[in-house]
């Protein structure tokens, strides 16, 4: 191919591709575009209208000339703020206009906005301008940018279309004609997805945990869940909670993603309610419009028509969601566990009690009574009265776990634990059943083989500082191969020492500072939990090693020397000066 | 000159031994410091972990103290009364300035220092003080404290407990010496030791000031707690 020939093939292709580039752009019978927008100082929309507040001025190009559109807010003579929705209409509000709601909203020409897009369009404007201007130009200017696609009146008479038509619920914001630079757009199109999803108006769920009548004692919690008209859910909503009867109210709360729980706790019998409420933007924005605004008709904005102002205010709905239930006694749990498995006769018994649901105020004197002896476990019916062997109570005003006075059973056998807790008021009656396992307890002859242990025991230190931990070490010698034996371990006191010693001290009615346990499965050196000490005064530990099938129980006296701590306040280091005489040299 | 620097050395020795070597009358000042040492080394090894080592030069002889407002706790340590004396004072939590006990500056206040026992510790001892006047010399709560006897009584209410003391010691102290280490005891039965100025001194001039301590040492009566 010569050179000239290899031009001209150049010059063609150029030609080719140029063409297809014009048909593209400027396609015979589409929407004939405009020039590029751009933003142009205030001050040249503002020589059209001196009402603007705040937005942006776009200044282009159409086939009839040079155009400038104001979006952002407007002032009314009465200094309420609003958004202009018709096209090209006079942006001043005629001051016999009146406000209406925006159901049933139609554009210039008459065309119908849908619901959801006019609700869209009030949450957008509650969330973002509810007391009028959002105080920023390019805010205002999305919103204004919103306004003219959801209206779809934005194209001039001469067939330019300055702003896309169409915009939809879960659409996207399209820029005016030729585009637009700057943050407006993308705020836009974050306002309208998020009103898109956030639309009003609100629903407010309430779901109970758990049905029927709530027992005193118990709490019962309520999901509450605020959905949109979009059945998104809608975090962030604040929610607010009225109740009747006697309850404890929850307080208001801000929902979550994952929705958000309250729990209300009854305080007496009888009957209650809890309503929720949340407020939410409504279905309908407001309008300024005159009387006499009529649409059109035609196929493209027209110029000098009155126009209708969206007013920028928050305009709420609130919806309401209410459940009842009665409140009934309490009916406590009780669980239950005898202190241990197998002992040898003579061994103190305890029972473990746990208790939980007990209505707020009771105060009885609950019964323990141990059944035994049996020859095989105990089943169901084994508790009768003539085989008590032993009944201790205890008093009982909170939930938690205590362990109850000792029973002593002196016969083999097999002995078993029931529990009753008297009823009152508010409380049904609870009896635990007989014959569980775990309330069972085999009391059989020592073997030949069954040892005494030796337990030695020294605290951590003899004297210490209000505010340091003590602990107790065990020392276990005897213990029979294979033996798993609990220790259980009381920190006693503080009481006063006596002429500054803690010898020789009566700890019979020592307050009980900790206590704990812990299992020993070999000779060797225990270690107890430590405890802070929070007051001065002579502490003492007192340890006991429960029995088994085949060591018995042993226990060491409390306020041996070893086991005993005197507890005393830090002492300042040197002795502080009391300046308290005034001094005068007379001159005053 | 020989003979008689050995005859001065000699009559030397002999007060030192006389001194150390006095009975001892409780609470006393001066040479009751003196005592303390004699006693054998164990027990004051024992002791002296409960209390301090050793006393401060004093610093406000002859200047007034003015406790800052962030060591004063106004009214958290409850009331003190003295019903013989007709007293009643609110107590404040006090702190120390330094080696000195901060005291309210309020003359019908009185601190308690909060190093020291509480009301309702069952050992060692709580210290409170309070000005004897103001600066013009206007008694304050504390200003018959000299006049109370052994065997009244006193009694300190804070955070809802009662706690009820007998006098058993009134002693006076020199400023320039300062108080007993004693007085500031962490071990022992629980006493409250109730402290001001005493002995006022009238300079030419027409100026004032105080040069001892007061304190009143009373024993926490057993089972004085109520709430």
């Amino acid at each position: 191919m010569s050179p000239s020939r290899h031009r001209s093939v150049l010059v063609a292709l150029l030609l080719v591709v140029t063409a297809t580039f014009a048909l593209v752009v400027a396609s015979p019978g589409g929407v004939r575009p405009a020039s590029a927008a751009s933003v142009a100082p205030t001050a040249s929309c503002r020589a059209l209208d001196p009402n603007l507040v705040h937005g942006v001025c776009l200044k282009y190009t159409s086939r009839s000339g040079t155009g400038f559109s104001w979006i952002g807010t407007l002032r009314a003579d009465n200094g309420r703020v609003f958004f202009c929705i018709d096209y090209l209409y006079d942006s001043r509000i005629a001051g016999n206009a009146t406000v209406i709601g925006t159901h049933g909203l139609v554009n210039q020409f008459g065309s119908r906005v849908g619901a959801a897009e006019v609700a869209a369009l009030n949450e957008v404007i509650s969330t973002w301008a509810a007391h009028g201007s959002t105080g920023s130009d390019n805010r205002d200017a999305a919103i204004g940018l919103i306004i003219r696609e959801v209206m779809s009146d934005g194209t001039r008479s001469d067939g330019t279309v300055v702003y896309p038509r169409g915009l939809r619920v879960g659409g996207t914001v399209r820029a005016p004609v030729g585009g637009l630079s700057g943050p407006v757009l993308d705020l836009a199109r974050s306002m309208w997805s998020q009103g898109s999803a956030q639309r009003g108006p609100w629903r407010v769920s309430l779901t109970a945990s758990r049905a029927g009548a709530l027992p005193l004692g118990t709490t019962r919690t309520y999901r509450t869940t605020v959905v949109s008209s979009a059945n998104q859910v809608v975090p962030g909503a604040r929610v607010t909670f009225t109740c009747t009867g006697p309850i404890s109210c929850p307080a208001p709360l801000r929902t979550t993603a994952a929705g958000s729980t309250v729990a209300v706790r009854p305080a007496a019998i009888g009957a209650y309610s809890i309503r929720a409420t949340v407020t939410g933007p409504a279905a309908d924005g407001k309008l300024y419009r005159v009387g006499t605004w009529r649409t059109h008709g035609g196929g493209g904005a027209r110029n000098n028509g009155v126009q209708r102002g969206w007013i920028a205010q928050s305009t709420p709905a609130s919806a309401t969601v209410s459940a009842t239930s009665g409140i009934v006694k309490g009916n406590p749990q009780v669980a239950t566990r005898a202190s241990v498995a197998t002992v040898v006769p003579g061994t103190p018994l305890r029972d473990l009690v746990t208790v939980s649901s007990l209505p707020a105020g009771y105060e009885q004197t609950a019964t323990a009574t141990l059944y035994g002896p049996f020859d095989a476990e105990p089943g169901a019916t084994s508790c009768t009265p003539d085989r008590i062997a032993g009944r201790v109570s205890f008093p009982l005003v909170a939930n938690g776990s205590l362990t109850t006075p000792a029973v002593v059973a002196t016969q083999p056998g097999y002995y078993v634990w029931t529990e009753s807790l008297p009823g009152d008021v508010h409380t049904n009656p609870v009896t635990a059943p007989c014959g569980l396992s775990v309330e069972t307890t085999l009391v059989r002859s020592a073997p030949l083989t069954a040892t005494t242990p030796r337990v030695h025991t020294i605290a951590s230190g003899q004297h210490s500082l209000v505010g340091g931990r003590v602990y107790d070490d065990v020392r276990v010698d005897g213990l029979p191969s294979g033996a798993s034996v609990p220790v259980e371990w009381t920190l006693l006191g503080p009481i006063a020492p006596r002429q500054g010693s803690c010898a020789g001290l009566d700890w019979s009615h020592a307050p009980v500072i900790a206590r704990g346990s812990l299992v020993v499965s070999h000779d060797g050196t225990w270690r107890t939990a430590p405890t802070v000490l929070r007051t001065a005064g002579c502490v003492t530990y007192t340890e006991r090693l429960l029995a088994s099938s085949t060591s018995v129980a042993v226990s060491t006296r409390p306020g041996v020397a070893s086991e005993t701590v005197l507890v005393t306040r830090p002492v300042t280091r040197v002795v502080p000066e009391i300046p308290s005489g005034p001094f005068s040299d007379g001159t005053r | 000159m020989i003979r008689m620097l050995t005859l001065a050395a000699g009559l030397l020795a002999a007060v030192v031994l006389v001194v150390i070597l006095r009975p001892g009358t409780g609470a006393v000042v001066g040479p009751g410091a003196l005592l303390v040492s004699a006693r054998p080394a164990a027990r004051v090894a024992d002791r002296d972990q409960f209390r301090p080592a050793a006393n401060v030069r004093p610093r406000y002889l002859h200047s007034n103290y003015r406790a800052p407002s962030r060591l004063v706790v106004p009214g958290a340590g409850g009331t003190l009364r003295i019903p013989s004396l007709g007293v009643a004072a609110p107590v404040d939590v006090v702190g120390l300035d330094g080696t000195t006990m901060a005291i309210p500056n309020n003359p019908h206040r009185v601190g308690w220092l909060k190093t020291t026992a509480t009301s309702g510790d069952l050992v060692g001892a709580s210290v409170l003080s309070g000005h004897v006047s103001d600066e013009r010399d206007v008694p304050g709560t504390l200003a018959r404290l000299g006049g109370l006897r052994r065997g009244a009584a006193i009694v300190w209410v804070a955070h809802g407990i009662e706690r009820r003391f007998v006098v058993t010691a009134i002693a006076r102290y020199p400023r320039s010496q300062g108080v007993p280490a004693s007085v500031f005891r962490t071990d022992g039965a629980h006493v409250l030791n109730l402290v001001t100025c005493a002995d006022r001194v009238t300079t030419p001039g027409g100026g004032f000031h105080y040069r001892s301590n007061l304190v009143v040492t009373a024993r926490a009566r057993p089972h004085s707690l109520r709430r």
